[in-house]
């Protein structure tokens, strides 16, 4: 063996983490798994019932729609945000950056109960309305898709403020220079030179929003209305009320392919060192 | 950059056919350029990237085409129309840089250092490309350089600048032979300096005595005046290393001892010491005779009046 | 031209979305302060009152105690085992680095309630559920992407020469970790320590499954509660995770400023 040879590069540090992984990550999922559809004799059979079930069924579509809709808001709202900070160096930079990190490292439950707070029945929100006679009685904002959007726009944005900003940070500015000297005005220059070389950003960021989206919990849980149930509760209520851990497998290994699938497409375009906008 | 407009003028105004361009954005001054990167849009092909300044002026579909095509065949790369700068050379991203610079027919093109990135062979060989372009194309280009050579090699006038300010400007030839000041001797290759006292002013002479108490003859540069303190300058291929059999010329004479010779290829470079801490570069050419003299030894140089010029210093 | 009004809009929207973004939060903290039984803004009134109740109360005060316990498991586990994770990734000539990279990353990508509902299958029969001591194991796999995408920019700063003229000048594989690599890196990994010990002391739905009677953590007894009533204490309880959140990235920004001057860069 030729690596018999060769020095020690420390390679082999990587085990330990790997060994946490096997334990408390991998091990238990594929034993999950395993063991939660072994019961089932005609499992194929059992899967096809399970997720062509209405209340299933109508989940998944509820799931993509609301992913859908988040991933468009949040870049939507985070693009323009995105392209302040990465043109603006100093204080604005660093006031609006403040405003952006403090929520993202703010608990996702502590940031879903200031927005309950902001939207209830006699909410600041709902108040505000009212003042300015916008409305004159409340308008349900909680417990609806309503609530749902602005939580889950509000939890995620950041991840794609942050993963844009990495890649217009990786534009030449002397691109955009080049453009103008040779003719193009400021809405040509964006369009045909920005935006396509910080298409990257968007499509990264997209995907890393819809795959959080998708898997998402803690939010449409608490902000959601009856007919805003995401895949994600129902798992857990499959486990937690009716204990049924085959239906709760089928729909987990269904949720963790979809979501496996879309990290491999995040893995094919990204340069995985620059998530989290690190 | 503040020709293109990207950075902000602090005072004075540049003119361009005797229009005054201060305060006009970048996109309007339509001046083609060319960076120092290249600054080759990674998103565009070759074709797309030269079509870039005429798409801003919506130039139509079938002249923008045919003369996109042009400028290509110009730096020879139509048949690199549909490649993508990572595809190319530094030569080849290069030629792209200077056809998208030059399709839109710009009256002026600013070039930032664009063969810095280039080795030294391509370098030559770009430089005399685009010399050629320029003549053929008949458009003023402002070319920015630190390379001595390159400056001397493409130049119709050399502007030589010190922190923001213009030194001389001139044909090559003129700012080598005669330059204004020291800084500009400095700067276009090697130098003799030699620090004295003018003594006497006339006819455009000047008789100059250093410290040591030796006298040069002179050409007087400008603004130098008698009993002020003033350099020799002159320069190193010009100094001749004993003396010449036939003196049809008035020459300057000093003594001095032969110290450390480098060879440089096409030169053998002397160091002459005239009196510590005063020492003289004589360059001769590889080929012809050498000093005659061993390191230490005395020898005698001397070089033709009309080729020394007292500056102010 | 055609964009000026463009142009100056952006300000104005980038200080509406900062305002969004930041207002939930801090109002959050004002409610915190006040005094009514109910949550109204701004409060008539400024108290400690939540305070009292929320660190007066032995069950919050257990919660916040599994919390920090947790929190210490997850973080020492997850900041040693990515310490030695991002060097070999940063120096071994290792194949295949970003899809081990990759992989290490997973668990904030797979769905938390799938990976949850994995861990409390699996622990329920092996008798762990409730365990603090597993909880922080499990929480390290939460932490540990975090730990390796800042330790890897960090050895990244660290130049290889140094450790090559360490090990030239008669020092062990240990010495040179232990007198130059972790010396050149600690802001940076004292920084990913705080960062695991807030992922883990955020985190809610391994928690959730995990947790028995007695080790519900703040999150989960935040959850719990929020099922009821919004009541205000729950105000206190944010703000007190809110704060802990600050002074973490306060600590980060000296850390960082540390960091710069130690390596001489940016």
């Amino acid at each position: 063996m030729t690596t018999a040879r060769r020095a020690d590069d420390g390679s082999w540090l990587i085990l330990p983490a790997l060994a946490l992984l096997l334990i408390a990550f991998v091990g238990p999922l594929i034993w999950f798994f395993a063991q939660a559809l072994a019961t089932e004799e005609n499992l194929l059979d059992r899967a096809v019932a399970v997720l062509t079930s209405k209340a299933v069924a109508t989940t998944i579509v509820t799931t993509n729609w609301i992913s859908l809709l988040v991933t468009l808001l949040v870049l939507l709202i985070g693009y323009p945000i995105a392209y302040y900070l990465a043109n603006r160096n100093g204080l604005r930079f660093a006031a609006v950056l403040f405003c952006i990190i403090v929520p993202y490292f703010t608990s996702v439950i502590v940031r879903t109960y200031s927005w309950m707070v902001l939207l209830g029945r006699d909410g600041l929100v709902n108040q505000g309305l009212m003042a300015v006679g916008l409305t004159d009685a409340p308008v349900p904002l909680l417990y609806n898709k309503t609530g749902v959007l602005i939580g889950m726009v509000y939890v995620l944005l950041p991840y794609m403020i942050l993963t844009i900003f990495a890649s217009m940070k990786s534009i030449d500015p002397r691109l955009v220079q080049a453009a103008r000297s040779l003719g193009a005005g400021s809405a040509y220059t964006f369009f045909r030179v920005y935006f396509p070389l910080s298409f990257h950003g968007v499509v990264s960021g997209s995907l890393i929003v819809f795959i959080l989206s998708i898997g998402f919990f803690i939010t449409p849980a608490l902000m959601g209305g009856p007919s805003d149930v995401m895949i994600a509760m129902l798992i857990e209520r499959a486990v937690e009320i009716t204990f049924d851990w085959t239906s709760a497998a089928i729909m987990s290994l269904l949720l963790l392919i979809i979501t496996l699938l879309l990290y491999a497409v995040y893995y094919r375009v990204t340069d995985v060192r620059r998530m989290m906008g690190g | 950059m503040m020709l293109a407009g990207f950075a902000e003028v602090d005072g004075g105004d540049i003119f361009v056919d005797r229009t005054n361009i201060v305060g006009v954005r970048p996109q309007h001054r339509g001046f083609g350029m060319v960076f120092q990167n290249y600054a080759i849009f990674p998103h565009l092909n070759v074709f797309e990237n030269v079509a870039f300044p005429l798409r801003a002026r919506r130039v139509p579909a079938a002249e923008l085409k045919k003369r996109v095509m042009s400028a290509l065949e110009l730096v020879r790369l139509e048949r690199f129309a549909d490649r993508y700068a990572r595809q190319l050379s530094g030569g080849q991203q290069q030629r792209v840089a200077i056809a998208r610079a030059i399709v839109f027919r710009p009256p002026v093109v600013l070039m930032d250092e664009p063969l810095g990135a280039l080795d030294k062979n391509l370098r030559y060989q770009m430089q005399l490309e685009i010399k050629e372009i320029q003549q053929q194309l008949g458009m003023t280009v402002v070319y920015v350089t630190h390379d001595q050579e390159e400056a001397m090699n493409m130049s119709d006038r050399i502007a030589i600048m010190n922190s923001g300010r213009i030194e001389q400007v001139g044909p090559p030839r003129e700012v080598y032979e005669t330059p204004a000041n020291t800084f500009a001797g400095r700067f276009l290759g090697e130098a003799n300096l030699l620090e004295g006292t003018i003594e006497e002013v006339r006819d455009g002479r000047v008789r100059l005595r250093t410290a040591a108490g030796t006298a040069f003859q002179a050409r007087a540069g400008n603004g130098v005046q008698n009993a002020q303190r003033a350099a020799l300058f002159v320069r190193p291929e010009r100094v001749r290393i004993g003396r010449p059999a036939h003196d049809e010329v008035e020459r300057n004479h000093v003594a001095g001892r032969l110290g450390r010779t480098s060879f440089l290829g096409n030169i053998h470079r002397h160091m002459v010491e005239l009196e510590p801490g005063t020492e003289m570069i004589v360059d001769v050419q590889n080929g012809q005779a050498g000093p005659g003299a061993e390191p230490g030894q005395s020898v005698e140089l001397s070089w033709p009046v009309s080729d020394s010029i007292a500056l102010p210093v | 031209m055609m964009m000026r009004p463009g142009v100056r809009a952006l300000p104005v929207y980038i200080g509406a979305a900062c305002f969004v973004l930041i207002a939930p939060i801090v109002i959050l903290v004002i409610l915190a302060f006040g005094d009514q039984g109910y949550l109204s803004f701004p409060p008539e009134q400024f108290s400690l009152r939540w305070f009292d109740a929320f660190f007066g109360d032995a069950q919050w005060r257990r919660a916040l105690w599994s919390s920090v316990l947790i929190g210490l498991v997850a973080c020492t586990i997850a900041t040693v085992l990515g310490f030695f994770a991002a060097y070999s990734l940063v120096r071994s000539a290792m194949p295949g680095k970003k899809l081990v990279l990759s992989f290490v990353l997973l668990p904030i990508i797979v769905p938390h309630v799938i990976t949850a509902i994995a861990l409390y299958f699996m622990s329920a029969r092996l008798g762990l559920v409730g365990n603090i001591l597993w909880i922080g194991v499990c929480h390290a796999i939460i932490a540990l992407p975090i730990v390796l995408l800042i330790l890897l920019s960090t050895l990244q700063g660290v130049d290889i020469n140094l450790e090559r003229a360490a090990l030239s000048l008669g020092s062990s594989r240990l010495g040179v970790f232990t007198k130059v690599v972790i010396p050149l890196a600690f802001p940076g990994i004292v920084s990913a320590s705080l960062f695991a010990f807030l992922a883990s002391f955020d985190e809610l739905i391994i928690s959730l499954f995990l947790a028995g009677v007695r080790t519900q953590t703040l999150p989960v007894r935040i959850w719990n509660s929020l099922h009821l009533e919004v009541e205000p204490v729950i105000a206190a309880v944010s703000a007190f995770l809110i704060g802990i959140t600050g002074m973490i990235l306060v600590l980060d920004v000296l850390l960082r400023h540390a960091r710069a001057t130690k390596s001489g860069k940016g």
